[in-house]
């Protein structure tokens, strides 16, 4: 029976798994038995085999040097500095959003319904109550520039957390909590992206 | 392999001398398959160096099984990182390639090697990488499919097939370039 030339197609593909004795016996077998009958399979074979034993010829290389890890390269094994680099620029991202978010705030403070001076210290007292919660609740005047401004609270909430507690209403004292906050919240992005650096370089050093 | 659980087993809770004893025993397979993977001596130092700092951080989350498949996944990681990185910005083909081999023959010989070295690294490299890398492990390193899987995360029949397409496509640049064994095969045909 001549060799069906679909089954040609099937088995050719298994030759170069067949050169490597990786195929099952029953495979094995009919893959054999077309062998006998195709010539042209016979040379694409050959040719495979060619090609497997140049490559095997390539001369192995002795390693330049040795790779042996000095102890000051690297940490335990653990993922101490794997998580530090991981995490430093995320902290840097967020502490870089709620600089952006205070910024954001203290600029668009002004163009609140109430607007004028009145605005400002309620916007100072909303941060500061947000840092410190035993702080009285706010005049009742107020409360218009409180409601719009509410989303902002968590930001400073995070950023100031040990913020000088609020007394007076005085608007400077609200604007010196708020000015802290943003100091805080850009030195923490500033140091985060630092350090982040410092271990990027460090490690491109290393290679 | 007693011998080498014990050493791993050191070398998790932190002992430097165990795993560098490790790093001894399999350096040459590493840089050997980087060296093939990338065709230049220097960037295959770093990627062994890279590799055998990525696995001693990583020995954590070694499971069992074969540590040398699992090293070599690793080192395969670092080639394909550094392979990214050049495609970014390429070095040519002809510096890549020039991966000479030292030979002990007549100079003629020696020449006549080096050129078929050359000529062989050069057709790897202008393969796939997943190709590359199963035809190097399995025709320059030995491995078994089975192990090969494990290196490249893939099943057997990846393998499979990564082999054979590989070593048809280096067949026809080894042809090509005229490579006397098997332009007697191309005649045949």
């Amino acid at each position: 029976m001549p060799p069906a030339p679909l089954s040609h197609h099937l088995l050719r593909r298994h030759l170069s798994a067949y050169l490597d004795g990786e195929l099952s016996p029953g495979l094995r077998r009919r893959l054999e038995a077309h062998l006998s009958r195709c010539p042209a399979c016979r040379r694409e074979l050959a040719g495979l085999e060619a090609v497997a034993r140049a490559v095997a010829s390539l001369p192995r290389q002795p390693p330049p040097r040795s790779f042996a890890l000095a102890p000051d390269a690297v940490s335990r094994p653990g993922r101490h500095s794997l998580a530090a680099t991981r995490l430093l620029p995320v902290t840097a991202a967020v502490c870089a959003a709620l600089l952006a978010a205070l910024v954001a705030y203290d600029v668009l403070r002004p163009s609140v319904p109430q607007g004028g001076t009145a605005a400002i210290p309620a916007a100072g007292e909303e941060t500061l109550r947000g840092g410190a919660p035993s702080v009285p609740p706010p005049t009742p005047g107020p409360a218009g520039p409180g409601m719009t401004l509410a989303p902002a609270r968590p930001t400073p909430e995070a950023a100031a957390p040990g913020g000088p507690p609020a007394e007076g209403e005085a608007p400077g004292e609200g604007l010196t909590a708020l000015r802290l906050a943003q100091l805080a919240a850009g030195a923490a992005a500033a140091a985060a992206a630092g350090g982040w650096a410092v271990l990027a370089l460090r490690a491109r050093q290393r290679r | 392999m007693h011998d080498e659980d014990d050493l791993l087993l050191r070398a998790c809770s932190g002992d430097l001398d165990a795993f560098n004893a490790i790093v001894e025993r399999y350096q040459a397979l590493v840089y050997n398959v980087c060296l093939r993977m990338l065709g230049e001596s220097a960037a295959a130092e770093d990627a062994t160096q890279d590799t055998f700092i990525a696995a001693y951080r990583g020995l954590g989350r070694f499971r069992g099984g074969s540590f040398r498949a699992w090293l070599l996944r690793i080192a395969a990681n670092a080639c394909y990182d550094e392979l990214r990185r050049r495609r970014r910005r390429p070095l040519p083909l002809e510096a890549a390639a020039s991966v000479a081999a030292p030979s002990q023959a007549s100079p003629l010989q020696a020449y006549l090697e080096g050129e078929l070295a050359q000529e062989i690294q050069r057709g790897l490299l202008r393969l796939p990488p997943d190709q590359r890398l199963a035809v190097v492990l399995r025709d320059v390193e030995g491995l078994s499919y089975e192990e090969i899987a494990r290196a490249m995360g893939t099943s057997l029949g990846t393998v499979k097939s990564r082999i054979g397409r590989g070593r048809a496509r280096l067949r026809e640049h080894l042809t090509a370039a005229g490579l006397v064994p098997l332009a007697a095969w191309a005649g045949e045909e």
